[in-house]
């Protein structure tokens, strides 16, 4: 990582991108528990964990590693698993500063899925068929709390049961999530898509940013 | 990235988190209801936010100042921002990185 500082200074631990490391790819989301960074890469739907200063893949290649084909998968992790959000997205540009999103279905289906951070590594089915392209997740008690558009889902990590936990007419294009003193605090790109065309979505009007608090 | 100690509280029940990464991993032990009020926090936050994290007095943002990862690389920084909960708020741009899409890497979410 390399650039400007304003106010800290940035120290690379690893790199995913394009080298002969075991996540060749572009990292996407981050976990950190204790000395242990958990990150995906959505390139090849991977999931790896940085411990001790080396790098290990968890569970399979999930697609074909490419970037035209790549999937946004943000993750948690909790109770010894790694959550993911896979939206089944990829989010660019379309150099004009539009956002753009691309369904990349064929890549991977959109859902929450797990694997744990040890033991028999494999990826089960938390929720899948329920949430259109899920971005934003958290972990809070029994239950699992994630973003997609105008919508936060509640999903039940014991029976994987499903619902929506909030929306507002004022939610655009949710992301990140996150809880605090009782309530979750979730970011709005406010991005407004137009229709998909070849499965790809340009957005007509984008940001800024806002950030919501939602309290139970 | 690791904060110090954080405490979580919802209702009655208080948990204080040991493991002070257990925050970045997003993984809180308290309960919440299946109802919700919403209000803004904070508007302006940058062009667009892709993760959120906190500690004890701080929402964490991960984004950029234009618009999603420009491969184009024009003018499009990655940027991880500080907003105390208490008032008055503020963002404070804790790093930005320029030329976003090319040799820096991704500011990706928390």
């Amino acid at each position: 990582m390399s650039g400007t500082i304003a106010g800290g200074a940035a120290t690379q631990v690893f790199g995913t991108c394009c080298g002969a490391g075991v996540l060749p790819g572009d990292g996407t989301g981050v976990a950190v528990v204790g000395s242990n960074s958990y990150f995906s890469d959505s390139t090849g739907g991977r999931i790896g964990v940085l411990a001790g200063g080396a790098t290990t893949q968890i569970g399979a290649t999930r697609y074909s590693p490419d970037f035209p084909t790549e999937s946004w998968s943000q993750i948690v992790v909790a109770g010894g698993l790694v959550y993911m959000a896979d939206s089944a997205e990829n989010r660019g540009t379309d150099g004009s500063g539009n956002a753009v999103v691309a369904d990349q279905s064929a890549s991977l289906a959109p859902g929450v899925r797990s694997i744990a951070v040890s033991g028999t590594a494999v990826f089960k089915d938390v929720s899948v068929g329920t949430i259109p392209h899920p971005v934003g997740i958290v972990s809070v008690g029994p239950a699992l709390y994630v973003t997609s558009g105008a919508t936060i889902w509640k999903v039940l990590k014991a029976t994987g049961a499903t619902s929506v936990f909030a929306t507002d007419a004022r939610f655009k294009d949710l992301a990140g999530i996150t809880y605090h003193g009782g309530a979750f605090y979730v970011a709005d790109n406010q991005n407004v898509f137009g229709a998909p065309v070849n499965g790809v979505s340009t957005s007509t009007s984008s940001g800024p940013a806002v950030i919501w608090k939602v309290k139970p | 990235m690791c904060f110090s100690s954080n405490e979580v509280g919802a209702g009655p029940v208080t948990i204080v988190f040991k493991a002070a990464c257990a925050i970045l991993a997003g993984s809180f032990a308290a309960a919440a209801a299946d109802a919700a009020t919403v209000t803004k926090f904070m508007s302006g936050v940058y062009q667009q936010v892709y993760g959120l994290t906190s500690d004890k007095t701080a929402l964490y943002v991960s984004g950029t100042t234009a618009g999603f990862r420009d491969y184009s690389g024009s003018s499009n920084d990655g940027v991880i921002g500080k907003i105390v909960f208490h008032a008055p708020r503020s963002l404070v741009t804790l790093y930005f990185s320029a030329n976003y899409a090319t040799a820096s890497g991704h500011i990706s979410p928390f």
